[in-house]
């Protein structure tokens, strides 16, 4: 019955996808209102109907029920319920369904908070929106569908479908308990409890701005509506996603075991592309916003976003690419790739069109090589530039050499830290240049002024860093550049509430919070570039200067490294854990000058096999000491006897990417924090005050 | 790997990590000058051919494993200079002494992060705990005893396994391919940056916009006084 109850949902939200799209483009097209409610209706109804959908296989899971396949493929009785919940999104048929649910709301959200102020908009809003929803609906219904159930057919044969086949007998039910497979290890995680859904969250979140983007297209209202309507909800999708990356590094770091946190694996980077093209269109669209130039280029930048959102999709769940991250190989392959090739297909034809009828013509010029919308648009060069590279070695260059020259290619960090650097250093000088420029223009004599505090401020730093041992041109270079950045937001900051403080009488933090209250966006801007300052900071120090060794050591045998002594005190083999799985622990003490520091347990987790043709599954979990300064990370490599093989790394400077990450978040978050809307008699006496002052 | 050169309490490492290539290198071509391994040195390693190289004495020699097959007669020129050179990396065989072997862990490792699991999915050798990787990592092992550098090596897997082991393609089209098309990508994205940049100076303004800052014709350093004095006006 639980099952029947969930599929009823899915197909319901189907159909209303289906009926929201045709309705609102009828609506639109014969503009009648009647019509676009209705679409919008039904595109409120899907989120509900996949509430109860996801619902019903959380239920399914939290219950033991399995006879779903789904239940039984990533759980079984030894699993806990903190898992069970986690395993919703655990394997390719939960994670759609999620997928979709995440959209819904997104889109939900979208239509009912901008119906008003974008009317106009909505019908093609909602018809894109629903476009999507029911594409990856469709997916989950057809090809990969979580309420499909085991029936044991009449010639004793065991089948999996959706619908109760002829002559089919539920199998017992303590049968399937004892075979049920349980979650994947790698998935058993704190981050994986959310690294997911955050991630889901970004990448769907990038669809309002996109369908925004294409209504604005298809109506033909071409002013910045369509991008004041979505500045918001492009941030949170982009707030999402870089969580989810966030999130995800700290997962490997803890779980894959290999003592990173970014092995430059395709999964990764599918999602990292829209990242970057995410970044340069929230950056672009200020251009349009203030001086009403790249109307096109603004077009394209948000279709790439969603076009490499949904590319990614497809990477990871088509099994194109083969990772640790991604979903066993399946047969949506090909409906994704299609749907992805025509979405961008279509996207770009209407820019095109509307383009030729010359509807997207910049209303300024660029006025000076400076100039802050200038600088702006050489930053998304070399975003899109980052993204184009990192494209071509995750997946342009081995899907290329595997059909033209049948050869199966990697590239690995080896590529990657060849090509990505450059790049990324002319990211945080422009990162550090632009906001020390003015819209319109700006002299080079005014710019190096506003240049002098924050590259006098480097130069200390770097004189600091070299009495502290760092020597390297390569490292000083990067953290120089990496603190200029970091340096200019600060400086920003205080010369913006110094004046506050010189203008009100008020202190420096006083003044500085109503400054942050005054223009949120720019001020949370500059937080956000201190957190990718702090992060580039910790990525400098933990990829130039990680050191690592393996060695052997004997029960009591010692081993020296960067200052520590790691002491091998013995081993706990064989404990047995609430869940079923077999942990051999190692344990060892951390000292530092005499002084012991921590002990840690680095082990393996040995998952025993499920099927008798299987191997058990190993992880291998590693201990850490952490610090600001560094992080003592030690792998158990393996042990016999009274002896055991350590591989330890000292990962410099590794937590100022954590940091970096929360410093980032908050300052998106002060971004995205609406501001106080004045009441209406207020907004007219303000602006008539600002048309009164305004220059000729 | 010019981190080792560059912190600090790495002497004792960095020494040993310069003259044992050398030294290698050294052997192989006093090997060479007898006429040992003519072609076998060139014939790429496996476990198999590397027992057959010991056992029946043709093929690559383990010279480090194997101290009968060493005669000071014989090798004379090179031997005490070899002796020498031992004295100065003593350190590292101490170091590597803690991992079972001549060739020590870490020296292993450094290879292995050039090569990927050729089972596995997209996993560096040096990171893959599967059995197959455990031996895989025994066979660089077992190259790098017998002389061989870590060119030589990742050319060995990438005979065995294709191009897909190594990091990037040693292939020089495929590497050339891979490696200078995204900076191909870069120039052409910044000369379509320049090209619009330059269209977009010359095109006039189509219609006036309601500017939130001062417009172009102010003064420059204006502009820059007045977006802030916009955000801190009370």
């Amino acid at each position: 019955m639980l099952a029947e109850i969930g599929l009823t949902c899915l197909l319901l939200a189907f159909i209303a996808a289906v009926y929201a799209v045709i309705a609102a483009l009828y609506g639109a097209r014969k503009h009648n209102d009647r019509f676009v409610n209705s679409a919008r209706n039904a595109a409120l109804l899907t989120f509900p109907l996949l509430l109860v959908s996801a619902l019903v296989l959380l239920i399914g899971l939290l219950n033991h029920q399995y006879q779903i396949a789904y239940v039984w493929q990533v759980s079984n009785p030894s699993t806990p319920d903190f898992y069970r919940f986690t395993a919703l999104w655990g394997s390719q048929q939960g994670s759609l369904l999620f997928w979709c649910l995440v959209m819904s709301a997104f889109s939900a959200a979208a239509i009912t908070l901008n119906w008003r102020s974008n009317h106009r908009l909505m019908p093609y809003v909602i018809a894109y929106t629903m476009v999507t929803l029911a594409f990856f609906i469709g997916l989950s219904l057809f090809l990969e569908n979580p309420f499909a159930r085991y029936w044991i057919l009449p010639d004793n044969s065991v089948v999996s479908t959706v619908l109760i086949p002829a002559g089919g007998v539920a199998p017992s039910s303590l049968r399937l308990a004892e075979t049920a497979r349980g979650l994947n290890p790698l998935l058993r995680h704190f981050g994986m409890i959310i690294h997911p859904p955050m991630l889901y969250l970004g990448f769907t979140g990038f669809v309002i701005p996109f369908a925004f983007a294409m209504a604005a297209l298809a109506s033909g209202d071409l002013t910045t509506n369509w991008i004041k309507a979505t500045r918001r909800w492009a941030l949170i999708a982009w707030l999402f996603l870089s969580l989810g990356l966030l999130l995800g590094g700290r997962w490997a770091y803890d779980v894959l075991g290999w003592g990173g946190y970014w092995g430059w694996d395709p999964v990764e980077n599918a999602a990292f592309i829209p990242w970057l093209i995410g970044t340069a269109f929230i950056h672009s669209v200020m251009i349009q916003e203030k001086r009403g130039m790249l109307k096109t280029w603004n077009m394209f930048l948000v279709i790439g976003t969603f076009s490499a959102v949904i590319f990614g999709t497809f990477a990871t769940r088509s099994g194109l690419i083969e990772s640790v991250h991604s979903f066993a190989q399946s047969q949506i392959g090909t409906p994704m790739f299609l749907f992805w090739a025509a979405v961008t297909l279509v996207s770009v034809g209407l820019i095109v069109w509307r383009w030729n009828r010359g509807e997207l013509k910049d209303e300024h010029a660029f006025a000076g090589l400076l100039s802050r919308e200038t600088l702006f648009v050489l930053n998304n060069v070399v975003f899109v530039a980052l993204a184009a590279a990192i494209f071509w070695g995750s997946f342009g260059a081995p899907i290329l050499s595997e059909l033209v020259l049948n050869t199966d290619i990697t590239l690995g960090a080896e590529y990657f830290n060849n090509v990505t650097p450059p790049l990324f250093l002319a990211l945080y000088i422009l990162m550090g240049i632009a906001p020390l420029s003015a819209w319109g223009a700006t002299t080079a004599r005014s710019l190096g002024r506003a240049l002098v505090v924050p590259l006098a401020l480097t130069a200390v730093s770097l004189v600091v860093i070299v009495l502290l041992g760092t020597t390297s041109p390569g490292a000083l270079l990067g953290y120089g550049v990496v603190l200029l950045a970091g340096f200019v937001a600060l400086y920003e900051t205080y010369r913006g509430a110094a004046a506050r403080r010189r203008k009100t009488g008020d202190n420096l933090f006083k003044a500085a919070l109503a400054l942050f209250g005054r223009n949120r966006r720019r001020y949370g801007g500059f937080i956000v570039h201190l957190g990718i300052t702090v992060i580039g900071l910790g990525v400098i120090g933990s990829t130039l200067f990680q050191v690592e060794t393996q060695q052997t050591l004997q029960i009591g045998e010692s081993l020296n490294l960067e200052g520590y002594t790691m002491t091998y005190s013995g081993l706990e083999p064989g404990q047995i854990a609430d869940d079923g799985r077999i942990m051999d622990i190692a344990l060892v003490t951390v000292s530092r000058d005499g002084r012991e520091l921590a002990t840690l347990r680095p082990r393996h987790d040995i998952y025993p096999p499920t099927a008798a043709n299987e191997d058990p599954m190993v992880m291998n979990i590693a201990g850490a000491y952490s610090t600001l300064e560094n992080d003592f990370y030690v792998l158990f490599a393996g042990g016999e006897g009274s002896t055991a093989t350590f591989k330890i790394y000292i990962n410099p400077l590794i937590n100022l990417v954590w940091w970096g990450g929360l410093i980032l978040i908050l300052g998106t978050v002060i971004s995205v924090w609406p501001t106080e809307t004045l009441p209406a008699h207020a907004r007219e006496r303000s602006a008539t005050i600002h048309r009164a002052g305004a220059p000729a | 790997m010019n981190r080792w050169f560059e912190l600090p309490g790495r002497q004792g490492i960095l020494l040993p990590l310069i003259l044992q290539p050398l030294l290698l290198k050294l052997c192989a071509a006093l090997r060479r000058k007898r006429g040992e391994g003519a072609n076998g040195t060139s014939e790429p390693l496996s476990p198999f051919t590397w027992e057959r190289g010991r056992t029946e004495g043709s093929g690559v020699r383990g010279w480090l494993r194997a101290p009968t097959a060493f005669s000071l007669r014989s090798w004379r020129p090179g031997g005490l200079f070899v002796l020498f050179l031992l004295c100065f990396t003593m350190p590292a065989f101490a170091q590597g002494a803690l991992d079972d072997g001549v060739v020590s862990a870490d020296e292993v490792n450094m290879v292995a992060r050039r090569l990927y699991c050729p089972v596995c999915p997209n996993e560096r050798l040096d990171a893959c705990q599967t059995q197959a990787c455990v031996n895989w990592r025994s066979d660089i092992r077992v190259q790098l005893e017998a002389g061989r550098n870590e060119d030589e090596i990742v050319a060995d897997f990438v005979r065995r396994y294709g191009e897909r082991a190594a990091g990037v393609p040693i292939d020089p089209t495929l590497n050339a391919l891979s490696l200078v098309t995204p900076y191909v990508i870069a120039v052409i994205a910044l000369a379509v940056g320049v090209f619009t940049f330059l269209r977009w100076r010359k095109r006039p303004t189509t219609q006036p916009t309601v500017l939130t800052t001062t417009s172009a014709a102010s003064p420059p350093d204006q502009d820059y006084r007045s977006a802030l004095e916009k955000d801190v006006e009370g």
